[in-house]
This record gives structure tokens, C-alpha cells and sequence, in this order.
């Protein structure tokens, strides 16, 4: 204690002598290149002006940032700012009094013109309220795209700018260039729950909770056993039998089944794409996910993926005010820009994606506008918006756990899906007994 | 439980039970297997990412990934972090376990027991469960970000004092006897008598420890938020971000630059470690 | 006898233990005392509201049909880390112990993987076992064996047991070795006399005398299993496929840490902690009983 205090008076002399930077503390989960992506462009910032000094902390993976988060906000040690993962969402919008929201803070310190809509339908419907107001600031948000392999596609007498667009076609091409030897298995997914449940029900707009995705209220029930997704994962299973759908794993785990040119197919995050660019050594290309035509005559919009920067209490105004210009420069067009040539996020203001378009990123990296357009294909519905599950991530926990009994023959996918929202749904009511 | 000599029976001779040349083979082939996570650690951090995907015996070496590792962290600020903090911890440990055991291998206390108990059911209490608690105390002593917050809640260690109290206990109270008519204190006694004798439990407890503390993780990276107070695990883990992959060469690289110190130390200390391991029954 | 009163400051001891117990009270008994008390309460993360619900977290983990299998799954993974070690270990104390050449550079092989942190070693096996690139792994399918253990929980139980008992073989062995090399050689040498094969000149002779050091050493391989190798299921596996690979432990971390549900964690550290003591318990007296003979 006398420590601290001693070096905080020693601080405000020397800030009275120099006056030091107002420090702004961000608690991030980017590690390996998008830390240093993001390093950049706090450098930029604090060049800028001399005003307030961001200080981006890495924090460990998602979970590591949120929980070391909330438990600082208990030690009253909180960040300024700390990026939540949009799984995260229903958690962090139900904390009343630890967070302070951004069309608040950006109204009370000066920015009257602050709204969400500069930014994509898709990306900021996620995380406004009901009214349309921006809860947390979108930063690093991606959806699953179809990556594949172009020359295998060749090998098997495939016109490799002809990707499949259907389900039907993916399975067809799948048995034709498994038999011509071009590949040993179709296609993989990442992200199970995320790709093949939550994102498949938005392609199709079939909701997948009550409650406009828990976008309603806390009351809010699974869907995911409706004909639909039992359908689906019936399909993924009788697929797997001919190798034409192989399951490698939960998060980027099946990856390499892809870069190592086993999958001439693998539907995952469009955030792998520089992985993807640098760790192959076949011609790829990216198109968007498949649909069932016998389903929807075409698909709606993919919903995000990613995380938001969310603002927490506990600070003094003017730090605020800094957390507000750090902000605006954060979603201006060419920070984004920079943000989405580097790394394999969306652009998430209009104003950004123009500004890719103008500058033809897309020459240069084909496929990386294919999320964008994923996106924005159709305004969201109340199906394609995106989901406000509490406890969300053990609910994605348990949905693919049962995917996994599924896949691996436990059990029907009937009776997996229906497990799957028994438990999920218990942990809804948790959630929302804990929050009324 | 076949034991491998089963196969012949002409192996003994007068003096052991002593293998075959063969099965003496067979016995370095299964060390070799028994080794070969590390051996193929070294291979990974030598090759280039490619061979990581599209295993090749054939392909070329390179120092790149190391190289990779070193200049995306600032290692040697790590490795300092690290050393001071593996350093701190163990000689605090040293100090406050020797006092305590101390206590509770020669001193008559009330509810002795008891208290000798909750020392140990720390032993298998998973430090994670109270990292929230835990942050918070720290918070409130100001240790946040501080390599001494990063350690202090070890240094109570009943690992050690539980080994120190059995080593006290085997010291003959005869010695103790003579140093005190000799006119010592009980700190010269200690001092002179016990920390002496108990030698090799400290080596073997200090080893234990410096390998335990060198590869801690959650807790660092909870109560850590800048390059000054980041021990080597934590820093090393910007390398794998699971949300865009993982450079896998890399990852062997760093983790190799991050395990090398320790397996150094173990070649080095071998012996002792071995005997002193033994002798102390240590786990 | 020796009476234990030989100091005469009375305080003495208690200012011996005193820097021992505050960093004991401040960074454990407070906080476990805290989890507690959690256990008892239904409450938001942020600590913003909560509820006091008595037994309730506890009914919902006996309730729950999940929470078994987890336990199920601790009695596996224990017993099979116990039974992988011992037996790996014994072997190669005991061709250690026939190794006369380069027997240091041997016995320093063996006990290497120490220096290396359960966490690591999951690394070092993830590596080794990645179904589409690990080496083991595509040398498993080129004879014909699918690994896949993102799919296959028994895959993943192997895995998980080889790389938690990985670093662990190493300690054992040098128990082993130090108790075979304690065993009297013209024990061995009259059984060998007596016409006894190597088979069994080790299971009627040797193994008996190896009987205390096994003891031992199951009690603490037991308790590794159970409480040291969260690093191991945390880089291998996380759990999964499903819940193949949960243990108590690693429940703990993931509903608590991952999950947010503080109320549920804590109840199933309360839960934990009893059967610590209870270990710990019998772990204690038979130590004390081995000590002091």
C-alpha cells in the first residue's frame, strides 16, 4: 500500500513537471501476429497526440481475458477497455453497473453523433439494444467462409472457378474428386457449433432459440432439435461414411486436414485466411458456405464471429475521453482499413469496405471480400441477427460435445440435438436466475 | 509385469542379474522411444514449417523458427523475469519452510496436528479455484503486475515444509545436544546443525521447485500485464493463438528456448538429483 | 527420551510458523474459506447480485448425470496413469538395473522428462498425435490404424493417460532402480540356482521386496492423476471428444474459469477438497508410519 502510494506521488509530481500521458489500459486476446497487428496500431495512435497513452496488454486467449477481467473488476483493478468475444455478449450486456456503454460514453463525452450505423447490419445488430444502440464497439469480428482446394479441383476434371454452391453439389464434387484421387476425404469444419448450427440456422433463417435468438429476453429456449439441424447433422453423418465429410476437430483443430491437402474442403472462420496463405502450397479460393436449395431458394447472411471492445466502470471522466478519441480513431475508415488488409477480419464500417474496394485489396487477395459479402447478402432477420445466450459458452461446450456423440455414433442426431438443448437449456435458466 | 529378461535364461551371473547384449540394446531402443517426444521437439524447432505438415526426413535444417521465437518476444527480458522470480521464490521458500518445519519437527506446539494438517491439504488444493480470491487479495497489497506478486502466494509451500519436517526429524537429537552446551542459540542451532545436515532435501526440493515455477502459467498471466513482470510461459504463450492458427515450428522453437535452461540443469545436477530425490522421498 | 521442550522462549515456535501462516491464512485460507461461501451462493460474475440458495448447487451437481460420468472418468484416467507409470517404470528399472555400460548416461535418458512440466509434455504428445500431422499418428495409419482421437474417446483417454504418466514414469524408476538395486543378490542367485526362469526369479523374489516402494508410490501416483495433470487435459484435449476426457479437476477449472459459473465450481471444490482429506489422511499416516521406522 505505502508503495503504491508513494510511487503515485512521485507520478503526479513528475505529471505535474512533464505532463505525462493520461494511460488508457486495453486487455486484449490477440496473440502471435494480430498482437502485433494491433500493437501497430496503438503506436499509430499514441504518435498521434500526446494526450492519452493506450497501453494494449495481452491477456491470454478469450476466456483468460474475460475471467482475468472480471475478476480485476472485483479487486476494482478493471481496465479501461477489455475485448469480450461475442459468445461473451449476454454476460457482459447483463452487468449493469460494471459496464458502461458505449453510445453512453460516446454521447457523454462529446460525440452526439455516435450511433451504429456506419457499421455493417450484420456486424452491429450483435451487440446493440433492442433500440439500436451500440453496447461495445465492434473491432475484430469474421464469419465462416469455404476455403478449397483449387488444384485438386483440377486433378479431378473440375472447373476450379465453379466451387459448389449447394450441399448437393459440395457431397457430389466431394465423391468425384475423392475417386479421382485428388484428395482422401471431402471436407472438414471448424468451430462445430458455431459453423454447422449456429451459422446454418442464420444461412437458412431458422432461429435457433426462442425469443429472436435471446435477442427477446432472458426466457429464451433452444431450437436447435427442429428438423432442420437434426436434418443437417443426419446428412454430416451419413457423409462421414464415404469420407466425404471428416470431422478433425473443435476451433481451427482441422486445419491441417486442409493445408496438408487431405480436404480439398474446409468451412472455417474467414480470420484463417493468412493461415491459410502462408501454410499451403496449392492454388485455394474462398466462396461461401453451402445451402440446402430444397430449403431456401437462396441464403439470407452469416452471422459474426469475433470479439467487441466493451468500455468497464470505475474510471474518471477524463480517462473516458480518451477511451472515446481512442474509439473514433479505432473506427475510422483507415484504421479499419489497416486492420483488414493485415488480418483476416471483415471490414466492419461501409466506409472501410469502399475504402478496400478503391484501393483493389481484392487483386491482391482474392477471396478475402467473400465474408463481407456473406455478411451483408440480405438485411439480418430476427433468425440472422446473431444469438444473446446466456452461459453461452458452455452452451457451445455441451451443443458440441453432442455434435461429437453424433459424429462418432453415440447417438442420433435427433437424439444428440434433443440432449443437447435438455442441458443447454438448463444452464439458460441459470443464466437468467442469476441475472433477473 | 513382464520383466524383459524372459526371453533367455543363461543372462545371470554370479554376481547381478545382468542382461544380454541384445536385450542391453532392446534396453537403449526403449529409451530412445521413451525419450522421442523431446528428440521430435528438437526436430520441429529445426525444420522449416512446411516439413511440420508434409513430414520428411530429407528436409533441410534451419535456425529460422528459433530465430522466429527470439525476435517476436522480448526473451531476454523474459528470461531475467523468470530467473529473478524462480530465484525469489525458492530462497523465500527456503527460509520460511525451514523455520516452519522447524517448529513442527522439534517444538511441542498446542494443536500441532491440526495445524500441520491444513499445511498439507494445501498440497492438493488446485491453486486455479482461488484465482479469483486470490487476485483480489493481491489487488489490495498493491502486488499486482509485481514479480513479488507473481510469487509470494507460494512461498508458504507445504510441499516443503512437509519435507523439512521429516528431514528435522531424522536428525539425532545428540548433535543438537552438543551444540547447545556449547552455548548456541536455537538460530545458531539450526543454522549449524540442522540446515547442514538436511542439505540434500534442499537440493532435491529446490530442483522440484525451480522446475514447478520456471513452467507456471495461469497465475502469472492473471496477475501480470507488462513485459517487465512477465515470466517465460507467459510471455511464450502469444504464440499460439488459437483463433488464427498455430505456427507449430514456432511454437516447438519456444518452447524448446523456454525448457532448454531446465533440461541443462538436469544434465548437470543429475546425480544429485537422483540421490538426493531418494533420499528424501520426495513427489 | 528426549522431552520436546528445549527451548525457553514459549513464543518461539510460534514465531517460527508465523511467516508460514500468514501467506497460509492470506493466499489459502481465505480464499478457500471464500469458495465456501460461493458454494452456498447463486451469483452473477461481476459479483453484482447474488442469492443465497443453500444446498441447492450441490443437489444440482448430484442431480446431474453428467457430473458421474466426470467421476467415472477420474477413476479411468487415475487408475490408468497409475497402472501406465508403474508398470513402464518397473520395466525399465529393471533393465536399468542390467544395463552395466554407460549406466549413467542410461539412468539420465530416464530421468530427463522430469525437467519437463505436464503441461509441456501435453504439447510434446499433441505433436506427436495430431491426426492429420503428427508423426505417430500417420505412422499409426499407414499400418492400417485410424487415429483420431478429436473423435475417439477412448483415442483420447489413451493420450491423455500416456502424456500425464509421461513425465511421471521418470520418478518412479528412480524408486524402482534404488529398491531393485537394494535387493540382496544372493537372493536372486539362490532362486537362480534353484532352477527359477528370469519371469520367475522377479515374481517370487523380487517383486515382494519391491512391495513397500509400490505402495508408496501407487498412493502417489494417484494423487498426480487427480489433482497435477490439469495442464495435461487443458493442451490436450480440453475435455473432449464430448466429455471422454473430463476429469473432477478440469470440470472445476471449466465451469468456474471458462464457464463463469462460480457457485457450481466452487461446490465441486468443496466437493474435492473432502476427498482431499481424506487422502490426505491416509497418505499421512502411512508416511508418518514409514518415517519413523
Amino acid at each position: 500500500m505505502l508503495r503504491k502510494t508513494v510511487a503515485t506521488l512521485v507520478l503526479s509530481a513528475i505529471a505535474v513537471q512533464a505532463q505525462a500521458a493520461q494511460e488508457i489500459q486495453w486487455w486484449h486476446a490477440l496473440g502471435g501476429q494480430l498482437g502485433e497487428t494491433v500493437e501497430k496500431m496503438v503506436a499509430e495512435y499514441n504518435n498521434s497526440q500526446d494526450v492519452y497513452e493506450v497501453k494494449p496488454v495481452y491477456k491470454g486467449n478469450y476466456t483468460e481475458t474475460m475471467t482475468t477481467a472480471i475478476a480485476a473488476f472485483r479487486a476494482e483493478e478493471q481496465p479501461h477497455i477489455v475485448q469480450v468475444f461475442e459468445v461473451g455478449t449476454a454476460t457482459m450486456m447483463n452487468a449493469h453497473g460494471a459496464i458502461y456503454p458505449v453510445h453512453e460514453l460516446m454521447q457523454e463525452t462529446g460525440n452526439k453523433d455516435f450511433s451504429s450505423e456506419p457499421y455493417l447490419d450484420a456486424v452491429a445488430s450483435y451487440y446493440t439494444t433492442q433500440d439500436g444502440k451500440l453496447l461495445s464497439l465492434p473491432f475484430n469480428s469474421s464469419t465462416p467462409v469455404m476455403f478449397y482446394n483449387k488444384d485438386a479441383m483440377k486433378k479431378a476434371g473440375l472447373d476450379p472457378n465453379q466451387p459448389p454452391q449447394t450441399w448437393t453439389e459440395l457431397a457430389d464434387m466431394s465423391q468425384k474428386i475423392i475417386d479421382a484421387d485428388a484428395a482422401t476425404c471431402g471436407f472438414t469444419t471448424g468451430w462445430p457449433s458455431w459453423v454447422q448450427i449456429e451459422n446454418m440456422s442464420a444461412w437458412h433463417d431458422k432461429p435457433i432459440a426462442t425469443q429472436a435468438n435471446g435477442f427477446g429476453g432472458l426466457s429464451t429456449e433452444l431450437t436447435i432439435n427442429s428438423d432442420f439441424q437434426v436434418g443437417h447433422m443426419q446428412n454430416l453423418a451419413d457423409w462421414q461414411e464415404d469420407r466425404i465429410f471428416v470431422y478433425g476437430g473443435r476451433r481451427g483443430d482441422s486445419n491441417p486436414l486442409f493445408m496438408n491437402s487431405e480436404c480439398w474442403a474446409v468451412m472455417n472462420s474467414s480470420a484463417y485466411y493468412d493461415t491459410f496463405a502462408e501454410g499451403t502450397n496449392f492454388e485455394w479460393g474462398v466462396t461461401k458456405l453451402p445451402y440446402y436449395a430444397n430449403e431456401v431458394k437462396e441464403p439470407q447472411n452469416s452471422i459474426i464471429g469475433g470479439a467487441t471492445l466493451w468500455v468497464l466502470n470505475g474510471h474518471d471522466e477524463a480517462e473516458y475521453k480518451g477511451v472515446a478519441d481512442f474509439f473514433e480513431y479505432l473506427s475510422s475508415a483507415e484504421a479499419q482499413y489497416f486492420w483488414h488488409s493485415n488480418t483476416g477480419y471483415v471490414p466492419i464500417t461501409d466506409a472501410a469496405f469502399e475504402l478496400a474496394e478503391e484501393r483493389n485489396l481484392y487483386a491482391s487477395k482474392p477471396g478475402k471480400e467473400v465474408a463481407v459479402q456473406q455478411l451483408t447478402l440480405n438485411p439480418p432477420t430476427a433468425n440472422s441477427k446473431g444469438l444473446r445466450l446466456g452461459n453461452f459458452v458452455q452452451v457451445r461446450d455441451i451443443i458440441e460435445q453432442e455434435m461429437e456423440n453424433i459424429f462418432v455414433g453415440k447417438k442420433t442426431p435427433q437424439k444428440g440435438l434433443d440432449d443437447a438443448v435438455t442441458q443447454g437449456n438448463k444452464l439458460l435458466r441459470k443464466f437468467e436466475s442469476a441475472n433477473d | 509385469m513382464r520383466p524383459a529378461t524372459a526371453s533367455t535364461s543363461n543372462a545371470l551371473t554370479f554376481t547381478s542379474l545382468r542382461l544380454p547384449s541384445l536385450e542391453t540394446l532392446a534396453a537403449w531402443l526403449l529409451a530412445l522411444i521413451w525419450i522421442f517426444p523431446l528428440l521430435y521437439a528438437f526436430w520441429a524447432a529445426f525444420h522449416p514449417p512446411a516439413f511440420m505438415v508434409t513430414f520428411d526426413l530429407t528436409a533441410p535444417l534451419t535456425l529460422s523458427n528459433i530465430i522466429d521465437a527470439w525476435t517476436q518476444a522480448p526473451f531476454a527480458r523474459y528470461y531475467l523475469n523468470t530467473f529473478a522470480l524462480v530465484t525469489g521464490v525458492v530462497l523465500a521458500q527456503f527460509v520460511v519452510c525451514t523455520l516452519a518445519g522447524f517448529a513442527f519437527a522439534r517444538f511441542p506446539i498446542p494443536g500441532k496436528n491440526l495445524l500441520f494438517m491444513l499445511v498439507l491439504i494445501q498440497l492438493f488444493v488446485f491453486p486455479e479455484v482461488l484465482i479469483v480470491e486470490n487476485y483480489r487479495i493481491a489487488s489490495e497489497l498493491g502486488l499486482i503486475d509485481t514479480l513479488t506478486g507473481v510469487g509470494l502466494p507460494y512461498v508458504a509451500s507445504a510441499f516443503g515444509i512437509f519435507l523439512l519436517r521429516q528431514t528435522f526429524k531424522t536428525i539425532p537429537r545428540e548433535l543438537e545436544d552438543a551444540a547447545r552446551i556449547e552455548g548456541c542459540g536455537w538460530m545458531a542451532i539450526l543454522w549449524k546443525v540442522y540446515v547442514p545436515l538436511a542439505k540434500p532435501t534442499y537440493l532435491a526440493y529446490g530442483l522440484v521447485s525451480i522446475s514447478h515455477h520456471w513452467n507456471n502459467f495461469l497465475w502469472p498471466l492473471v496477475v501480470t500485464n507488462s513485459v517487465e513482470s512477465r515470466p517465460l510461459t507467459v510471455g511464450l504463450g502469444v504464440f499460439s493463438a488459437p483463433e488464427t492458427g498455430v505456427n507449430w515450428a514456432t511454437v516447438s522453437a519456444a518452447t524448446l528456448l523456454s525448457i532448454a535452461p531446465l533440461l541443462v540443469a538436469f544434465l548437470l545436477f543429475q546425480r544429485q538429483f537422483v540421490q538426493s530425490f531418494l533420499r528424501s522421498g520426495i513427489r | 527420551m528426549h522431552k520436546n521442550v528445549t527451548f525457553k522462549n514459549p513464543w518461539l515456535p510460534y514465531l517460527l510458523v508465523l511467516p508460514q501462516m500468514a501467506v497460509t491464512i492470506v493466499f489459502f485460507i481465505w480464499p478457500a474459506a471464500q469458495a465456501l461461501k460461493q458454494s452456498f451462493l447463486v451469483e452473477d460474475a461481476f459479483g453484482l447480485s447474488s442469492e443465497f440458495v443453500w444446498f441447492d448447487n450441490f443437489v444440482a451437481l448430484f442431480t446431474d448425470p453428467a457430473y458421474y460420468e466426470v467421476m467415472i472418468n477420474t477413476a479411468l484416467f487415475s487408475i490408468g496413469v497409475t497402472v501406465v507409470t508403474m508398470v513402464v517404470a518397473m520395466l525399465l528399472a529393471v533393465m536399468a538395473d542390467g544395463v552395466l555400460r554407460g549406466k549413467r548416461t542410461y539412468q539420465l535418458l530416464l530421468t530427463w522428462p522430469y525437467a519437463v512440466a505436464p503441461a509441456v509434455a501435453g504439447v510434446l504428445w499433441l505433436f506427436l498425435f495430431n491426426p492429420s500431422n503428427g508423426v505417430l499418428a500417420l505412422a499409426l495409419r499407414t499400418i492400417g490404424y485410424n487415429w483420431n482421437h478429436y473423435l475417439n474417446g477412448e483415442q483420447a483417454m489413451a493420450l491423455v493417460i500416456t502424456a500425464a504418466a509421461w513425465p511421471r514414469i521418470a520418478y518412479n524408476f528412480i524408486f524402482f532402480l534404488a529398491a531393485l538395486q537394494s535387493i540382496p543378490r544372493s537372493l536372486i542367485e539362490a532362486a537362480a540356482i534353484d532352477g527359477a526362469g528370469p519371469a520367475r526369479r522377479f515374481f517370487s523374489v523380487m517383486f515382494p521386496l519391491l512391495s513397500p516402494t509400490t505402495f508408496f508410490l501407487v498412493v502417489v501416483n494417484l494423487v498426480y492423476a487427480f489433482f497435477e495433470t490439469f495442464g495435461v487435459i487443458h493442451t490436450v484435449t480440453q475435455g473432449g471428444p464430448g466429455t471422454a476426457t473430463e476429469i473432477l479437476v478440469y470440470k472445476v477449472f471449466k465451469d468456474g474459469f471458462i464457464g463463469l459459473d462460480l457457485g457450481s465450481s466452487a461446490a465441486q471444490s468443496v466437493v474435492l477438497m473432502v476427498i482431499v482429506i481424506g487422502l490426505t489422511a491416509i497418505q499421512f499416516k502411512y508416511i508418518e508410519r514409514k518415517v519413523q521406522y
